[in-house]
């Protein structure tokens, strides 16, 4: 049963990016855990060269963000069309602020 | 050896068989239960889904299928996301693109439309799960911290499970030809750690912990909620538990 792990768990980030964690955790993403857009990290805890992903552009977050009729009505969502299209969410918007 | 009464063969028999089975059923068991300093009696696991939080962006159908190695092709799934679009004159439609693996597009005709709300769906643990019932070589059981699991190693693929869940949520596994499912992560769970959905989820859709704990996460979830399961009517007492589904949810 000893099946490989991926998912390390937000806590254990914390041992080395305390800042970053500190920063999230007062954050509006404080209930997305960091794998959430960083993807599977456990070999990266093991070995820091091997790096995790960064989500680039507007197709990440537009995956939660899109403007979606079914999407609970109090979620903060953008339509993508009319939402300063072409441009990199994170040029505006910090996501660990 | 001829001379032996056929008390004593029994006698013979009896001992022999309670020899083998020392042998070999305690080390499964043991590999699989007795994990270090995890004390199984102590547990019970449950999950919660919060359908009122839920925006369909698929992490966890992501997470799941990275975690559990599951086949990347868009009808293997652990666990998926559904979406209910209710239309007027009682019209329902579920549909789920690659298992809402890559998000959902928004839907374009909303003149018939009444309401529309994402629902994931997983393995639902049952208490009375009759996928065991009806495996024929004891493959399929229920673990003693409440988890529906399959030993890959006696299973002989016939899929009798797989046509028994009521929920949909078993498959064959292309390569390795037995079934499979959601283990709730039980190589996580086991050490301490969530299952990788719930880790995924941004928006605490999902929760989960341990049903025995008062103070665990799901405990609260099933305090704080008004609580339902899919098909109660069959009487197979799931533990995975709902809040905020509809009457159309099966």
């Amino acid at each position: 049963m000893a099946r490989p792990l991926r998912y390390a768990g937000s806590l254990s980030c914390k041992d080395c990016h305390e800042e970053k964690h500190l920063s999230w955790s007062k954050s509006r993403h404080k209930t997305v855990n960091c794998e959430t857009c960083h993807e599977a990290a456990l070999k990266h805890t093991e070995d820091p060269a091997i790096k995790p992903t960064k989500p680039e552009g507007r197709k990440f977050c537009l995956l939660c963000h899109a403007k979606n009729i079914s999407k609970p009505k109090n979620f903060p969502q953008v339509d993508p069309q009319g939402h300063n299209p072409g441009q990199n969410c994170a040029e505006c918007h910090n996501p660990h602020e | 050896m001829n001379n032996l009464s056929r008390r004593e063969f029994l006698g013979l028999s009896f001992k022999a068989a309670i020899l083998m089975l020392g042998l070999g059923f305690p080390k499964k068991l043991l590999a699989l239960t007795n994990l270090d300093g995890y004390k199984i009696e102590e547990h019970l696991w449950g999950y919660g889904i919060d359908v009122d939080k839920c925006i369909g962006c698929g992490r966890c159908v992501n997470a799941c299928k990275v975690e559990n190695k599951v086949p990347d092709d868009p009808f293997f799934f652990r666990t998926w996301v559904e979406r209910y679009t209710e239309k007027k004159n009682d019209k329902v439609e579920v549909d789920s693109p690659n298992g809402g693996k890559d998000g959902f597009a928004d839907i374009k005709d909303k003149k018939e439309l009444i309401k529309s709300f994402f629902v994931p769906k997983m393995c639902n643990h049952c208490e009375n799960p009759p996928c065991v019932q009806v495996c024929p070589v004891g493959a399929t059981y229920k673990s003693k911290d409440g988890v529906v699991l399959v030993d890959p190693s006696y299973c002989i693929g016939c899929r009798y499970c797989i046509q028994a869940c009521p929920y949909g949520a078993r498959y064959l596994h292309p390569e390795k030809r037995v079934a499979d499912k959601c283990t709730l992560c039980y190589h996580r769970i086991t050490k301490g750690l969530q299952p990788a959905c719930v880790e995924a989820c941004p928006t605490q859709t999902r929760v989960f912990g341990n049903l025995k704990a008062a103070q665990s996460p799901i405990s609260r979830f099933i305090r704080a909620k008004k609580i339902l399961v899919l098909k109660p009517d069959l009487g197979t007492r799931p533990k995975i538990f709902y809040s905020g589904i509809d009457k159309e949810v099966r």
